[in-house]
């Protein structure tokens, strides 16, 4: 998958619960630097992978790599180069943020002046250094997963594993994240990270890896998959300046066209002719008197692939 | 001194200070950090000083030679209360706010390992109990004023207390691990606070009459001496053991929670044999040697079954703690959990338990009594029974914890079902039938009757099932071994 140094390199991992296959044969990599996202639909194997990769689970097949420690035979050394963040925060009763970065900080063996400029710095980083003397437990959940992703990155971890990390967040708190985790990317940190709001995972991600029933569906470049998705249809979208519904009933009846859709003033649609069966599709529709003032080319986004290749299944 | 020498000093001491925090146990300063940020701590602070008062209004008003001890009896139930049981629920507590929620995942991907985590928490109630004893030791001092107490003996009995706090605290850490198991989450929160909130109470109390009793009592330095031994062993052991028992739930179940337990059982038998010896006049060394050794069979039959019934395989994370050396590597065998390995440690501890006492007989120039050393006999043929049982059983169950849970519950089911059919029979027929071979799948009357001679044929009734099964464990014992020393030949360098 990546072409950069690979920091992650999964290989044939499984995991099963009694008869239930949560992992089945999923191997993947991930270059320095690179942003993945985790996609599958409820069930699909996404946390116990992760839980895998954080060494809090162990494959019964395959092995992961993370610079070159397996998690089968080498956890310390995994646990060294992973930040892993659950997806539930449960904060320590009276403490406050300071403590409570301070006892990670801590906890992962930092010593004297490196351990307080370390809690400083992220706490800075997160936004969080004007509540450092606030009770850990009072903070709002936008605050807590900042909180969260701070106490993550305490032993400056190369490969950081987010198990939905902005879910229950407020539209801007989420829009907070984000800027945080490419901030991340940009310092060269590898990220994977699993949501379920996918168009906010599109503006983080530079790959995508999507899993169903354990499995990889698909895996590479989101431009790349959207674009191997789109092959022989394309995503058209039509907007007319009126009868939206006429313009509707006409492209249900034309050849190539699939899958017409109506929001408003625009029609969308696929389309599985070439360009020059797309020209004639346009001359048949001004001809018929339709009120055509745009026709965009759309590229698959990560909600397309995901729902093209899973279906949308819940399992 | 210079102006510019005190802030330099200022710097120097805070510079110290921050060294000395560094090197302190991160649960222990965030355990004490939110005990004293609690409203708890002050109403447990305020309850202390008003007890004071009362403990001290009451002393005061106390007549005759034993003012001394009486005084001192009630200050250490008040005390009792503080240490046994304000304490070990704070200890309770915090580590069952650990177990959910996921925090002690976070622990886990952190330096620490599962015994720093257990030892922070026990540091932590250590200081709450030093503490608490150093606020009540005015009214201490006040009772070895009021006459009838030696320094020695308000020595000791403070030391009672700090250990009966130490322990109680380590069962309350490891009854908070326990919540980890969902199912019986409300069980055991409900059951181990009515644990150790009465547990404590009786402890004070029984704190306050034992101290009241030994003061009076007033034995030479000998009997101090042995005091403070026993005291000593027994909380070491204990301690030792809720440690194990704590860290193993912080231990992924993949990882290695069964080492720490095989070398504890040993060395526990060295000590409690120590112990007896040390307590018992020579006339009754052999019944002390025999009944540890029973005590110990009776409760590390509970250490057998576990060890007898763990997972079929090693996992890749033990595998790599295999030594390289082949011969190392067959002796550690018997220390690493699954496959047959937990059965061979339980016969090489049936071994050591069963000729132990012999030995030491023969080196203390002691003479076994025969009817106890037939009841060691034959209690350590059964621990064997049914460690064999619970691996020939384990090994027919699919892998994973869920299994090994089952066999366990199989051979318990064996040992209660067996003893409530025989103990019906009893009931219901005439008069006090005597023993038969039927009778062996109840393990205390087949004990109790074969040391008492009724039951000669009870050997042999049980050591031909067992034959059986040790041969259908066979394969299981040899493959034991045999992944071992190929996970030791793995290991070396020119496999790779």
């Amino acid at each position: 998958m990546a072409e950069s140094e690979a920091v992650l390199d999964v290989r044939h991992v499984s995991r099963s619960f009694g008869a239930l296959r949560a992992v089945n044969g999923l191997s993947f990599t991930l270059g320095r630097g690179q942003v993945c996202g985790f996609v599958g639909p409820n069930g699909a194997g996404k946390t116990t992978t992760m839980r895998i990769l954080a060494t809090l689970d162990l494959p019964d097949a395959g092995d992961a790599l993370v610079e070159g420690c397996s998690v089968l035979a080498d956890p310390r050394g995994v646990r060294r180069r992973v930040g892993f963040m659950s997806d539930q925060f449960v904060p320590y009763p009276n403490l406050d943020v300071e403590q409570y970065l301070d006892f990670f900080a801590r906890a992962y063996g930092l010593r004297g002046e490196e351990r307080r400029r370390r809690v400083r710095d992220l706490a800075g980083f997160c936004g969080l250094d004007t509540f450092l003397d606030r009770p850990v437990s009072g903070l709002s959940k936008g605050m807590g997963q900042r909180l969260h992703l701070a106490k993550t990155l305490l032993h400056d971890p190369v490969l950081l594993v987010l198990d939905e990390p902005t879910a229950g967040l407020d539209p801007h708190a989420r829009i907070e994240f984000r800027e945080l985790v490419l901030a991340l990317a940009q310092r060269g940190k590898s990220v994977l990270v699993s949501s379920h709001i996918l168009s906010e995972l599109a503006e983080v991600c530079d790959w995508v890896l999507v899993i169903e029933r354990g499995q990889q569906v698909v895996a590479g470049a989101i431009e790349a998959v959207g674009r191997d998705l789109q092959q022989g249809s394309l995503r058209v979208a039509w907007r007319v300046l009126a009868d939206a519904e006429g313009a509707e009933r006409f492209l249900l009846v034309q050849p190539h066209v699939e899958g017409v859709s109506r929001d408003g003033s625009r029609v969308r649609f696929g389309f599985t002719g070439d360009e020059a069966a797309l020209a004639a599709l346009l001359a048949r529709g001004a001809a018929e008197g339709l009120a055509l003032v745009e026709c965009r080319l759309e590229e698959a986004g990560l909600e397309d692939i995901f729902l093209k290749v899973t279906q949308g299944r819940l399992q | 001194m210079s102006a510019t020498g005190e802030p330099l000093r200022q710097a120097r001491d805070r510079e110290r200070g921050l060294l000395l925090s560094d090197r302190l146990n991160p649960l222990f300063v965030r355990d004490l950090q939110q005990s004293f940020a609690g409203r708890g701590f002050v109403a447990a602070l305020f309850l202390a000083l008003l007890a004071m008062m009362v403990v001290a209004s009451i002393a005061l008003d106390f007549e005759g030679e034993a003012r001394g001890p009486r005084a001192l009896g009630i200050v250490l139930f008040a005390l009792g209360l503080m240490v046994d049981v304000v304490v070990p629920l704070q200890a309770f507590q915090a580590t069952r706010q650990e177990m959910h929620g996921g925090t002690s995942d976070q622990l886990l991907l952190s330096s620490l390992t599962p015994a720093a985590i257990v030892r922070g928490k026990l540091l932590a109630a250590a200081l709450k109990i030093l503490l608490w004893t150093s606020l009540f030791s005015p009214l201490v001092a006040l009772t070895w004023l009021l006459r009838g107490l030696s320094v020695a003996q308000v020595g000791i009995a403070l030391v009672v207390a700090i250990a009966s706090g130490l322990v109680v605290s380590a069962v309350g850490v490891v009854l908070g691990t326990l919540t980890v198991f969902r199912r019986v989450a409300t069980l055991v929160n409900v059951g181990a606070a009515l644990m150790l909130t009465g547990g404590g109470f009786g402890m004070a109390l029984g704190l306050s009459g034992m101290t009241f009793a030994w003061t009076r009592f007033g034995g030479g330095l000998g009997d101090l001496l042995a005091v403070l031994f026993a005291l000593l062993v027994s909380t070491v052991v204990l301690m030792a053991l809720c440690i194990l028992v704590a860290q193993s739930q912080f231990t992924h179940p993949h990882e290695n929670r069964s080492t720490g337990f095989r070398l504890f059982l040993p060395v526990a038998t060295l000590l409690i044999w120590g112990l007896g010896i040390a307590l018992a006049d020579k006339g009754d060394w052999d019944e002390a040697l025999l009944g540890s050794t029973l005590f110990l069979l009776a409760v590390g039959s509970i250490f057998f079954l576990f060890a007898a019934t763990e997972e079929r395989r090693l996992s890749p994370r033990v595998r790599m703690q295999v030594p390289q050396s082949p011969g190392a590597a067959m002796w550690v065998s018997l220390l690493l959990p699954g496959g047959g390995r937990g059965l061979l440690w339980c016969m090489a501890m049936v071994i050591l338990l069963a000729l132990g006492p012999e030995l030491l007989a023969a080196v203390l120039k002691v003479k076994l009594d025969a009817g106890l050393t037939s009841a060691v006999e034959i209690t350590a043929v059964y621990a064997v029974l049914y460690a064999a049982l619970g691996t020939f059983v384990r090994q027919r169950l699919p892998a994973g914890p869920s299994g090994s849970w089952w066999a366990r519950l199989i051979v318990i089911g064996v040992v209660v079902l067996g003893s409530v059919a025989s103990s019906l029979m009893l009931a219901m027929a005439p008069g006090f039938p005597q023993w038969n071979p039927l009778q062996i799948v109840n393990p205390v009357w087949t004990i109790v009757a074969y040391a008492d001679g009724k039951a000669d044929s009870a050997m042999m009734c049980i050591v031909v099932p067992l034959a059986f099964l040790l041969l259908g464990c066979a394969g299981t014992l040899a493959e034991g071994v045999s992944e071992v020393t190929q996970a030791s030949t793995e290991r070396r360098p020119h496999a790779a």
